[in-house]
């Protein structure tokens, strides 16, 4: 389930998330939308651990 | 008994508009149950006959485009407080539209392209006489008010506008269907394995089978169908311009989640495919997304 | 500024495509100030087109306006077709031109017969309530049936060319995704006929309404600007040409290929509006401000395509001269091309190469660059900038809608027409018609 694991990564990118904090498990869900909430639990998650995760505008 | 009917375009291309005047002459069968008291698109009333109409007096109202200014929000909740049934009108209103894709960027990014950087401009300045400002970022309508019905699309069609109005001047409900753009197209489909993914300019499309079995990036399987599938039956794949069925909580993550289940090639080969998977996979609805509410969130915080 | 100036607000502008407030600022001796047009609201789509695929633009930037979607559709696609030095095959290019016609006839109709007729109809000081077109289908149903046929007829062929008419889909770099079946080029045969009957009949009418309305057509709202168009070899031309633009004497002064456009375009940012004004660069701002759109395309070339238009056009140009700055005089020549645009279509109709297969190239590829794409939308030149690297992914994108080509001009005439209205009272010499709709 690596692929879907790449194109997440670069989604988070894009919209301005550091995808080294991204971990693989959240990808291997199956289902559309628990992967979804594998991203908002994530991206909740990373958020909290860093001091500023957000990319700053470049 | 005639209903009173308010349109309202907040920031948008008005072609959800044209797509209601595109009923032509079916529009006379609709229209003498309505007594239209705004639409500043033909009709010349002004947000003062808007504002000093009662409360909920307006039978039905159609709000679209989404908040890209201050005057937006201000009249998406003078439409709230105007009607009794306030209807989320194309993809603008419900998910935000295309112009949610700015929300990749911050506010000063987008203003400074436009009105500092642009190849004609010389002496750039950004206006603000007798303007509203901007929003920070584009927030989807029902984020910020409560709507009784929603109808995307960009635009819905003729019909999906003239069915959902005549449901609602005929007391009906007016539910959207958990169907697929997949479930009205006419090209023939197999099970899925992708070796290879193709643009829309490269090759040569084959125009009895189904374009993601080609290769095509088509959307129709993650899209709601309510618009016929124009764009695939014309051998153009589905964009998703009317965003996923109710049952799909976002867009993206269930097409990447497909994605990676019919992709038969090694994950870079498909990270190389699509390198703008934001672009790709929320054409009118990244404002309503995961990513970007969590984006707009973090904005927020910063600039209190 | 002192308190006893006064400020009229309309917001907003009606029957208008796009968001519109208008401010007039008078004075306290009731001296007509400043006149805004405020354009008060704006998308930012140069921006996030970048980093898009490129043959994906002309799926996005329709979206800038849904009115007249198709411009934008094709001049992306241009753009892109420039930037990858590509050429699409002949069938191709005639499909392109059926399809910005269609969008033409519809448009124009639509801007005749819903936006402007209001005001001729049933008068410019009639009820708000009369002063739309639903009124008018109520007041004048055979009038108004004809208004829809027409407007149908061509959101109906642009939807069979384009697979849908709001948004279409089919133009792509290298050419166009759907081929025409003869199925359906039968079924446009047999209806173009009554198309055309019904855009004479519509000539008609626009003559009374001329007649009628002599007084404050060539009287109010005069404006001398500059003039921008597209033309093929003088012919008016919305695909495929060069530009020219006119001087307010009526003098040629600039004739170029669109992609040289940033040598004879200004783009000045005022404090008041979203939309950017646009101008002749080289007489500076606002001295060199243009009009684009009906009146100008019509200003600068020196004849219509098509024969039945150039009747049209000569019988205008007999009771007006060229250059005309009458700002009503739009609406006749809107009229001037809707005829252009039935010819046009009927031509492409029966050409046989219009259901031709080889619409699309399939050997197109991506490469670093740039192109411009340049048509004429409806309501004026429209012109998409794209940078590309080399896997085809937009970079930068610079747009010139046709809307602020014109809105400087609109401005002038307001002002224009506001000075004689609020200083010179001069409505309140002009003949007007009794209104057709009471
Ligand atoms: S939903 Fe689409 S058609 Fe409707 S206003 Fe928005 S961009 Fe235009
Ligand atoms: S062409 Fe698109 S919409 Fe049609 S079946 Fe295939 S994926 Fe679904
Ligand atoms: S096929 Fe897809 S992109 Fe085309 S109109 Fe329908 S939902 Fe939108």
């Amino acid at each position: 389930m690596k692929s879907r694991f790449v194109l997440l990564k670069r989604l988070l990118e894009e919209a301005g998330f550091d995808p080294e904090r991204v971990h693989l498990q959240w990808a291997s869900a199956a289902e559309g939308d628990v992967f979804a909430e594998g991203i908002t639990s994530m991206v909740e998650r990373i958020t909290k651990l860093g001091p500023n995760p957000v990319r700053k505008g470049d | 008994m005639v209903k009173r009917i308010a349109l309202a375009q907040l920031t948008s291309c008005w072609g959800c508009d044209q797509s209601l005047l595109d009923l032509h002459l079916k529009l006379l069968d609709v229209l003498p149950s309505l007594d239209i008291v705004y639409w500043p698109a033909v009709v010349d009333f002004k947000v003062a006959d808007l504002e000093s109409m009662s409360n909920h007096s307006i039978h039905f109202g159609f709000v679209e485009g989404s908040c890209r200014t201050k005057e937006d929000v201000h009249l998406l909740k003078l439409m709230r407080q105007k009607s009794k049934i306030l209807v989320a009108w194309g993809s603008c209103s419900v998910y935000g539209g295309v112009q949610g894709l700015g929300n990749q960027w911050e506010l000063k990014d987008l203003l400074e392209r436009k009105f500092l950087k642009a190849d004609t401009i010389t002496e750039g300045r950004i206006p603000d006489e007798n303007l509203p400002g901007f929003t920070e970022h584009i927030t989807p309508n029902p984020d910020i008010v409560d709507f009784d019905a929603i109808l995307p699309g960009c635009p819905p069609t003729s019909e999906n506008t003239a069915e959902a109005l005549t449901a609602l001047i005929t007391s009906k409900s007016y539910d959207l269907p958990d169907k697929t753009v997949c479930d009205q197209c006419p090209k023939e489909r197999k099970e899925k394995k992708i070796k290879k993914f193709y643009r829309t300019h490269q090759g040569h499309i084959d125009q009895n089978k189904c374009l993601l079995d080609q290769g095509y990036l088509c959307l129709g399987f993650a899209t709601i169908g309510l618009c016929g599938a124009q764009c695939p039956t014309v051998n153009a794949p589905c964009k998703g311009c009317f965003g996923p069925p109710p049952s799909i909580k976002d867009h993206g993550a269930k097409i990447i989640s497909a994605l990676g289940a019919v992709a038969d090639m090694p994950p870079e080969e498909l990270e190389r495919a699509f390198p703008d998977p934001l672009g790709s996979f929320y054409f009118t609805d990244y404002a309503s997304s995961y990513l970007s509410k969590i984006r707009g969130k973090q904005r927020s915080k910063k600039t209190k | 500024m002192t308190e006893r100036e006064k400020t009229i607000k309309i917001a907003p502008v009606t029957r208008l495509e796009g968001h519109g407030e208008l401010t007039v600022k008078l004075t306290k001796t009731g001296k007509v100030k400043d006149v805004q047009f405020n354009v008060s609201s704006t998308r930012f789509f140069e921006k996030f087109l970048e980093g898009r695929f490129a043959e994906e633009a002309p799926r996005i930037a329709p979206r800038i306006c849904g009115i007249c979607p198709e411009p934008h559709h094709l001049a992306a696609t241009k753009a892109v077709e420039a930037a990858w030095d590509v050429t699409p095959p002949p069938a191709a290019i005639k499909l392109r031109r059926l399809l910005i016609n269609a969008k033409q006839f519809s448009s124009h109709a639509l801007h005749f017969f819903a936006l402007a007729a209001p005001d001729f109809l049933a008068g410019p000081f009639g009820e708000p309530a009369l002063r739309n077109v639903v009124a008018i289908i109520k007041a004048m149903p055979d009038v108004g049936k004809m208004a829809l046929e027409m407007m149908q007829f061509g959101q109906d062929l642009a939807a069979a060319v384009g697979g849908k008419a709001i948004h279409p889909v089919t133009s792509i770099p290298g050419g166009m995704l759907n081929p025409f079946s003869e199925e359906k080029r039968d079924l446009f045969l047999k209806r173009v006929g009554q198309a055309k009957k019904q855009t004479l009949e519509t000539v008609t009418l626009a003559k009374k309404v001329v007649q009628d309305y002599w007084d404050p057509i060539t009287k109010l709202a005069v404006t001398p600007t500059y003039y921008i168009g597209m033309h093929n070899k003088g012919n008016l031309e919305i695909f495929d040409g060069n530009l020219r633009v006119m001087d307010p004497k009526g003098k040629i002064v600039a004739d170029f290929k669109p992609k040289d456009y940033r040598k004879y375009f200004g783009e000045y940012v005022p404090e008041h509006s979203y939309a950017t004004h646009i101008y002749y660069l080289p007489a500076g701002y606002p001295a060199g401000i243009w009009r684009a759109n009906t009146l100008a395309r019509v200003n600068v070339a020196d004849r219509m395509a098509t024969p039945i238009a150039q009747e049209a056009l000569q019988e205008m140009r007999d009771a007006l001269p060229r250059p005309i700055h009458a700002t009503f005089a739009y609406h006749w020549a809107r009229i001037i091309e809707l005829v252009q645009a039935i010819e046009e279509i009927e031509n492409l109709l029966k050409d046989s190469q219009i259901v031709s297969k080889d619409t699309k190239l399939s050997d197109v590829e991506p490469k670093k660059g740039d192109g411009v794409g340049c048509v004429e939308a409806p309501r004026g030149t429209l012109l998409h900038h794209y940078w590309t690297d080399e896997r085809g992914i937009i970079t930068k994108a610079n747009m010139v809608v046709a809307t602020n080509n014109n809105i400087a001009g609109i401005e002038k005439s307001l002002m224009v027409a506001a000075k004689q209205i609020f200083e010179d009272k001069a409505h309140e010499g002009l003949k007007f018609p009794d209104p057709m709709i009471k």
